[in-house]
């Protein structure tokens, strides 16, 4: 088994074969135009158009075009400002608690859930819903689970005896709300890559060890875990980029309050370019992040590459 | 004996996560047909159901102009994305490019998917307002476009390199030109991973958020902004937002219920091939 980003079995032979002739090879780029002209105009272009003005001055609320350059001000502007700092500490909480409480319930899920039978199918199915739903929409959900009088999660803490928190209203339990939230809409998704992996570690390999005498625990831990390697760092990179990256949740289900406490990064580069109009700050801020991203990815690619040559 | 009751005490815990895990949806459910005064009341159900959330969220002409405009964006963008991510997929895949430049090609694709979004949406928002398209469901097009089309296109890609080159050569010997082999050979054994791309794509579209959230006033909004739009100073109405978060999730989870086995493959793709 591998696991891979880029390939699904080794093609049995260059794709190209020699037969590929010139008018041949006009039509195969013919067919790569379009997708590459939208590609430039519509991401490189506004990307490369973000990092020019990340180097100007530009708030909308003075002016509607852009003003002279002023070097690195904008990166200072928002390295200075404790906000950001707040806003890049509480990302990683949430990033970090989130994916972590998804790994362990979603690989548990898996394991429950890894056998045929038709409860086991359907269980899978209904668990799916939370993840096609969008994430506003899931927000909404938890604002009514929330909701001190009314809401599920307090009315059942009161029922065993404990008074439930304010939860959107304390800059503690605002951010543990988001984190709930994630892991509620996107345990799924883990339990789904890691079960469709489970499902591919060839089945003579857990008989075997069984028939030497390990027990259920020990055959999970010590022939199937370290199959699932590749799986796992794969699901753990995809969580932790579109958790560090979603603007749905927070905006939402705290607007970043009470106060700042609950600012993400994404939260806080959306307002400051989008509500207070900063538009170079922003795009300055932009760039900063980009790069925690770019590192990220860049390990994701190793380790994929890494896992394809360990188990080929 | 002993091997019965395991089973069934498992049988009885995934009953238990499944329920606590679908509770959320009840409540949902449950909401739009409560009253306002229900909200001061600690009860589950609705001790006074009515349909007044649902009259007056259909009584304002907005609700039906975000269904519009969601109707439109999702259905362009689902067809272009899947058009343009085929004819591209299938062009990097024969093209013969070395293993190195396909790499290239792939962590190109997997960035835009991956990066922060915020940096591209400031300049984004201002290209629309200069191309004079702030504000239209094409603007919100447009950006879910530069999306889904690396996407699809790595989606396509993955599926072209899987199938075998037999089929071509063969078709390629027998005298048919390459846009025939393509249509004729090709195509029919990948409909399966346009399916899946397409299913990506149209939940992925009709669930955005932050651009169009961007590139949209409130007056011209799409089901996920206009579902967001509940956070007044004047406090939050939650009947008319349970029952609008109803309206914009029950499409996609029937969709995603039908397209169920085509869904998961696309989600699970790239974690698992053997």
């Amino acid at each position: 088994m591998t696991t891979s980003l880029i390939v699904t079995g080794r093609p049995r032979r260059r794709a190209a074969s020699p037969l590929t002739t010139r008018p041949d090879r006009f039509f195969l780029w013919a067919c790569l135009a379009p997708a590459l002209l939208a590609v430039i105009a519509l991401q490189l272009y506004p990307l490369l158009n973000a990092s020019v003005l990340s180097f100007r001055e530009w708030s909308l609320t003075e002016s509607t075009d852009p003003g002279g350059f002023v070097g690195w001000a904008n990166y200072a502007q928002v390295l200075s400002d404790p906000v950001f700092w707040g806003a890049a500490r509480t990302s990683l909480v949430i990033t970090v608690c989130g994916v972590a409480l998804q790994l362990l319930l979603g690989t548990g899920l898996a394991a429950l859930l890894r056998k045929g039978r038709a409860l086991h199918r359907t269980a899978r199915a209904v668990l799916m819903l939370p993840m096609v739903i969008a994430p506003v929409a899931a927000a909404n959900i938890w604002r009514l689970m929330f909701n001190s009088r009314s809401g599920s999660v307090n009315t059942t803490l009161s029922a065993i005896g404990i008074t439930g928190p304010e939860w959107l209203a304390d800059p503690f339990w605002s951010v543990v709300a988001i984190i709930i939230v994630d892991t509620w809409q996107w345990t799924p998704f883990v339990m789904l890559v890691i079960s469709s992996a489970m499902l591919s570690i060839p089945q003579e390999l857990v008989e075997a060890a069984s028939v030497d005498g390990a027990g259920r625990w020990r055959t999970f831990r010590s022939v199937e875990l370290p199959m699932l390697t590749g799986a796992f760092a794969l699901v753990v990179t995809f969580r932790a980029l579109d958790s560090l990256l979603q603007l749905d949740t927070v905006y939402t289900l705290t607007q970043g309050g009470p106060g700042y406490s609950s600012y993400t990064l994404t939260y806080y580069l959306y307002a400051l370019g989008l509500r207070n109009f900063e538009i170079s700050a922003s795009a300055a801020g932009s760039w900063l992040f980009m790069i925690i991203v770019t590192v990220i990815i860049v390990m994701m690619f190793r380790l994929d590459k890494a896992s394809r040559e360990a188990t080929s | 004996m002993r091997k019965r009751i395991t089973a069934a005490l498992m049988g009885l815990l995934i009953m238990v996560v499944v329920l606590v895990w679908i509770l959320p949806f009840f409540e949902l459910i449950s909401a739009s047909f409560k009253s306002p005064a229900d909200f001061f009341s600690a009860s589950f159900l609705p001790e006074h159901p009515t349909l007044a959330n649902f009259d007056e969220i259909f009584a304002d002409p907005k609700t039906g102009i975000m269904l519009r405009n969601s109707l439109i964006v999702v259905t362009i963008t689902t067809i272009v994305s899947v058009l343009l991510g085929t004819l591209s997929g299938y062009a990097l895949a024969r093209l013969g490019l070395s293993p190195w430049v396909i790499g290239g090609v792939v962590f190109v694709l997997l960035f835009f998917r991956f990066y922060p979004r915020i940096a591209m949406v400031i300049p984004f928002f201002v290209m629309m307002r200069d191309w004079g398209l702030f504000d239209t469901p094409l603007a919100v097009v447009l950006g879910h476009l530069s999306i889904t089309i690396p996407f699809a296109t790595w989606l396509m890609l993955i599926a072209f390199r899987g199938l075998p080159a037999e089929i071509d050569e063969a078709g390629a010997i027998d005298g048919a030109s390459m846009p025939r082999r393509f249509l004729h050979l090709t195509l029919p054994m990948a409909t399966s991973s346009m399916a899946t791309a397409a299913v990506l794509t149209a939940v992925l579209s009709w669930n955005e958020f932050l651009i169009a959230q961007s590139l949209t006033r409130s007056s011209n909004p799409v089901l996920s902004t206009g579902v967001a739009s509940f956070i007044t100073d004047a406090g939050v109405k939650y009947g008319s937002m349970a029952a609008l978060s109803l309206v914009i999730c029950i499409p996609i989870v029937v969709f995603a219920l039908v397209m169920q086995r085509h869904y998961v493959a696309g989600m699970t793709m790239g974690a698992v091939k053997g």
